[in-house]
């Protein structure tokens, strides 16, 4: 039986090891998650962006075809 | 001794259990990764990115593969956002992870203009992976031949091109076109670009930028690309 001593000792070291890196990854997890959601919005930034690109543009072409842009 | 044979039988599971456990990765959060989530939409499959073609029935069905688990799952648009801890499904042959749902786009809101869908499978481990999904629609129907990371193909209005941030791309219209990029995502035009106003090469800028061209003629038609420039690949080892 005594045998089974030291690998008992280390299943036990490793049962512990995985348990403080699945502590470890978990918090990554949520921090990573957390930041993921706190970034923010990002699908109407690129709208913003892209209806203020159209109005630019749209505002440049009048301009042009009226004569008064560049 | 029986006793002594059943512990060690219990011993060899356990040890085999435990190195199946997945390496965890710590994936950095300053970093922009490739969008590599496997997106079907109706039928149409892409490995990150999708642009849906136009179609007439108002849902769209969203069939996903995460390249790790969905511990949190995201989806947002530019009017919803939805969030679901421990979604999808494991095939019993298949260890990916599918997420199923379907997307019924509000009228007006999420319908027009440019609105994107964003999606991001977070794992506990680190394996997350993202998508975004662009949708045809009346509003953008100028043609384009487009050069992005390796492909070549004739895009109809939309375009979503994803590459490295920094490699050269090319997009280019049958017409010349005005454009006026945001200053956040310059268009910075290689010395070998032409100059003709059709044809546009150019580096990837870092991350997610939205570019509108307008045809000069009077059909005034309308093209959007969406890049994604990425910093890095996630190496998930699985």
């Amino acid at each position: 039986m005594l045998a089974f001593l030291p690998l008992l000792i280390r299943f036990i070291g490793k049962i512990l090891d995985w348990a403080d890196a699945d502590k470890e990854t978990r918090a990554a997890f949520l921090k990573f998650a957390q930041t993921a959601q706190a970034q923010g919005l990002i699908s109407v930034k690129l709208k913003d962006s892209y209806e203020s690109q159209l109005d630019r543009i749209k505002d440049e072409l009048w301009k042009e075809q009226s004569g008064g842009g560049k | 001794m029986r006793s002594i044979s059943k512990g060690l039988v219990a011993f060899a599971s356990l040890a085999l259990l435990t190195s199946c456990a997945p390496i965890p990765l710590t994936p950095d959060q300053n970093l922009f990764y490739k969008r590599d989530m496997i997106v079907n939409v109706d039928g149409y499959v892409g490995e990150g990115v999708l642009v849906v073609p136009k179609k007439t029935e108002e849902v769209f069905k969203f069939d996903v593969t995460l390249k790790g688990k969905a511990d949190l799952f995201t989806f947002e648009s530019c009017h919803r956002e939805m969030v679901w801890e421990q979604a999808g499904k494991r095939g019993f042959f298949d260890s990916r992870v599918r997420v199923q749902f379907d997307y019924d786009p509000l009228n007006g809101l999420e319908t027009r203009s440019s609105c994107v869908v964003r999606l991001g499978g977070y794992d506990k481990t680190g394996r997350h992976s993202w998508a975004m999904v662009d949708f045809e629609g009346d509003d953008a129907t100028l043609p384009a031949i487009v050069k992005c990371n390796g492909a070549h193909y004739h895009s109809r209005g939309v375009t979503v091109c994803q590459a490295k941030v920094g490699l050269i791309q090319e997009i280019s219209f049958p017409e010349e076109v005005a454009y006026s990029p945001d200053p956040n995502c310059p268009l910075n035009l290689t010395r070998d670009s032409a100059r003709d106003g059709k044809t546009f090469r150019f580096p990837l800028v870092r991350g997610e930028c939205v570019y509108a061209f307008i045809e000069k003629n009077s059909k005034r038609r309308i093209h959007r690309l969406t890049t994604l420039g990425y910093d890095q690949v996630l190496i998930r080892g699985n």
